[in-house]
């Protein structure tokens, strides 16, 4: 919403460089980016 | 008659004796008063807090859970650090053989009234049953004097029964839940370490969890504000756009594309008058809101500084949780007292020159002291800093209290163009009221208006789309968590600042901005898991009311202390059965934690090795060694504070770039240091002294501070 089209990739990697995110977001990305099949998008 | 302290005996011998000098006589080190009254001989001794205290019946070792059976006892039987209190107990008891009545002179608190009647109970041979009670909200003189005349017929028994139970039921679960925590740990041969939880402290400690947890879990939300100014009379104004927040980078650059130098029209001007109502009195928990917001003192040194206040007569009992002033303190009195002193005469003199006094008034209640206020006595002795600090803000909330609302005069100018609409906000102060007297401690932001009238036009000077982030919630710092306990009910007045500290010093927690370490955040999700009543801040609200009923005697003791142990005991149950894994998973923690508490992330500048916090095995003393000593033959070490708890912080010193220190002490200002800067000033000072014809003799001690 905030920046109209934003791949999944560049979404990640703008979360994990903001200082504001927290540690275990941060670890969340770090897994989704070395397993991005592993996000489901059809969840709640 | 019996004191809590021996600072409030002396001050109530000499408002007792007829000439205002009691002798002074001591015995076995303890000091007490004889005071001389025209019919009798008054004795006046003195506690030193608490000298009994709750402990397990017979004989146990202190390793042993679960533990059901206790009895009060004298603290130096089973507390190694209070063994100097026997000769208290043993001067006052045999003080009281010569006794023919007895009164205690104690705070007038749930605390005061178990000290006191413990004393009279077991030191003075069945004495509470007789004893009168001397009730006081300040120590002058007058007062002290009056109380004396009024004592009370017998001791207040509610109260007492409800302090002896808030400790019975500290001590089940404290010496239970923590005996298990750290023995279910200790037994799997990883290193000892406290492990406390308790009535109180799980609760608390779970608060910190629980926003750590929201804090590691957070994900930022972008938005945009819009910046515009306009330029009048060569002065700039900042503008509000009438969207706070925009959700999308399109929409805000769409707003600047449209303004971006446009005329603004300017729709409506509104104003209208504000009364801002003076602040309620000070209880104790606004009192140390204050001091730490305008001198950054945690909870625990307020308290400390005012009960040295306290002691001094210039202010009430500071353990209050009332926000109401009754007349019968003699307002005109105090004033008049507060106007002798320089700084406050002019201000007080106003006060007394409008004639009615009648003080704001809050909404806590407590019935047995009134708010803090200053009692108009002027200092004896120069008062330290911080001393001086909080005596001058209560001062001034006093006399703020008294004074008219303050009147603001508070407008808004709607400037539009095209569909966007802008807001300038003003404001003025029309009457200051009662931010005359409680001036530095008020913000007075004024933001006059420009000159402009309905109708009239003027161009956008600047204006842009700050992109900007949603923050996480604010971790607590000792003054928000002291709020959050007091919000949740969990702990007393008196307490929660003491709990907090422990919580420090077992170290779960660090850092003034309050952030739970991984031990913390291991217990508090094991007992979630385990026993979740215990960190259920409802659990301990409930037992906090079902106290506040032993006082207003709708229940017994006994009652409240048997639907505790029903709780307690299948809880304890359960978790002895679970010890072994319990203790796995803790001891893993407490092994990873100490190997961190102890380590600097800056390596040594010598080997480059890691660099630990040592103690010397002979004198004691701590420092800071290289781990390549042995390896490496490396003799880098450096000095460190050795008083207070002592943690490495995550920051860096400004001039060297060490990491810096800290030393916690109670009731003083953390002592945050770098000890690499330290040593290199003792390095300095060394050769300045050796240096021929230096005047210096020896090495003189440079104060660690930043």
């Amino acid at each position: 919403v905030a920046y109209g089209n934003l791949t999944f990739k560049e979404y990640l990697g703008r979360v994990s460089k903001l200082s504001e995110t927290g540690e275990k977001v941060r670890e969340l990305v770090k897994f989704l980016v070395q397993h991005p099949e592993r996000w489901d998008r059809s969840g709640p | 008659m019996v004191c809590e302290k021996p600072d409030a005996a002396a001050r109530v011998a000499r408002a007792l004796d007829d000439h205002a000098s009691p002798r002074k006589r001591e015995l076995q080190g303890v000091t007490f008063f004889e005071c001389s009254r025209r019919d009798e001989l008054v004795i006046v001794c003195s506690a030193l807090g608490h000298l009994y205290a709750v402990d397990s019946k017979g004989k146990t070792t202190r390793r042993s859970y679960p533990v059901w059976d206790y009895a009060w006892k004298p603290k130096h039987e089973f507390e190694r650090r209070s063994a100097r209190l026997s000769r208290w107990i043993h001067v006052i008891s045999s003080l009281s053989k010569e006794a023919d009545r007895f009164v205690s002179a104690t705070d007038y608190d749930i605390e005061g009234s178990v000290i006191g009647h413990s004393i009279l109970q077991y030191a003075c041979n069945g004495a509470h049953l007789k004893a009168s009670r001397m009730k006081f909200s300040t120590m002058t003189e007058k007062e002290l004097k009056t109380a004396f005349r009024n004592l009370a017929p017998q001791l207040d028994f509610p109260m007492v029964e409800a302090g002896r139970c808030r400790h019975e039921l500290d001590w089940l679960y404290g010496i239970n839940l923590s005996r298990l925590l750290t023995e279910a740990a200790l037994k799997q041969g990883r290193g000892y370490a406290t492990l406390s939880t308790g009535r109180v402290q799980g609760p608390t400690l779970s608060f910190v969890v629980e926003r750590e947890e929201e804090i590691g879990c957070f994900v930022p939300t972008p938005f945009w504000n819009i910046e515009a100014a306009i330029k009048h009379e060569n002065q700039e104004y900042q503008l509000e756009y009438s969207k706070e927040k925009i959700p999308a980078l399109a929409e805000a650059e769409k707003i600047v594309q449209d303004c971006q130098g446009k005329l603004l029209e300017v729709k409506d001007i509104e104003s209208k008058e504000v009364r801002q109502l003076p602040p309620y009195p000070f209880d104790l928990s606004s009192l140390q809101a204050e001091a730490y917001r305008h001198f950054g003192y945690t909870p625990a040194r307020t308290l400390a500084v005012a009960e040295r206040l306290y002691l001094d007569a210039l202010i009430s009992y500071p353990r209050t949780s009332s926000q109401k002033l009754p007349p019968d303190i003699g307002y005109e009195d105090i004033l008049r007292g507060i106007g002798t002193q320089r700084q406050y005469g002019a201000l007080s003199g106003k006060l007394l020159g409008e004639g009615h006094l009648r003080p704001g008034q809050g909404p806590k209640e407590d019935p047995a002291h009134p708010a803090i206020y200053p009692t108009g006595e002027s200092p004896k002795r120069t008062l330290l800093g911080p001393e001086a600090r909080l005596f001058d803000l209560i001062v001034r909330r006093f006399m703020a209290t008294f004074a008219e609302p303050c009147l603001r005069l508070s407008s808004r100018m709607i400037l539009e163009t095209g569909l966007h609409r802008f807001l300038l906000r003003g404001s003025r102060i029309l009457r200051p009221g009662w931010t005359e007297f409680y001036r530095p401690y008020v913000m007075e932001d004024t933001q006059e208006l420009p000159q402009l009238d309905v109708g009239m036009h003027i161009p956008i000077a600047r204006i842009r789309a700050l992109g900007k982030f949603t923050q996480p919630p604010p971790r607590y710092n000792p003054s928000s968590l002291l709020r959050k306990m007091e919000e949740e009910n969990i702990g007393t007045k008196a307490t929660r600042a003491d709990t907090i500290e422990t919580l420090y010093r077992r170290g779960y927690v660090k850092d003034l901005r309050i952030r739970a370490n991984p031990l913390a955040i291991h217990v508090t999700q094991l007992l979630a898991k385990h026993c979740p009543l215990i960190i259920n801040p409802e659990f301990t609200a409930n037992l906090e009311a079902m106290m506040d009923e032993i006082q207003a005697q709708k229940t017994t003791r006994r009652r409240v202390l048997i639907r505790a142990i029903d709780h307690l005991r299948p809880v304890m149950l359960e978790l002895m059965a679970r010890e072994e894994n319990l203790g796995a998973e803790l001891s893993e923690v407490v092994s990873a934690q100490k190997t961190a508490e102890l380590t600097f992330d800056s390596p040594c500048p010598q080997c480059g090795s890691a660099l630990k916090i040592v103690k010397n095995r002979k004198s004691g003393k701590r420092f800071i060694g290289c781990t390549g000593k042995w390896e490496k033959n490396c003799s880098f070490s450096l000095p460190l504070p050795q008083f207070g708890s002592l943690s490495i912080l995550k920051r860096k010193c400004k001039v060297c770039g060490f990491q810096m220190t800290q030393a916690r002490s109670r009731g003083r200002r953390p002592l945050v240091s770098c000890p690499r800067c330290y040593a290199a000033k003792l390095r300095a000072q060394v050769s300045e002294a050796t240096r021929p014809g230096s005047s210096e003799v020896g090495l003189r001690e440079v104060p660690q501070t930043t």
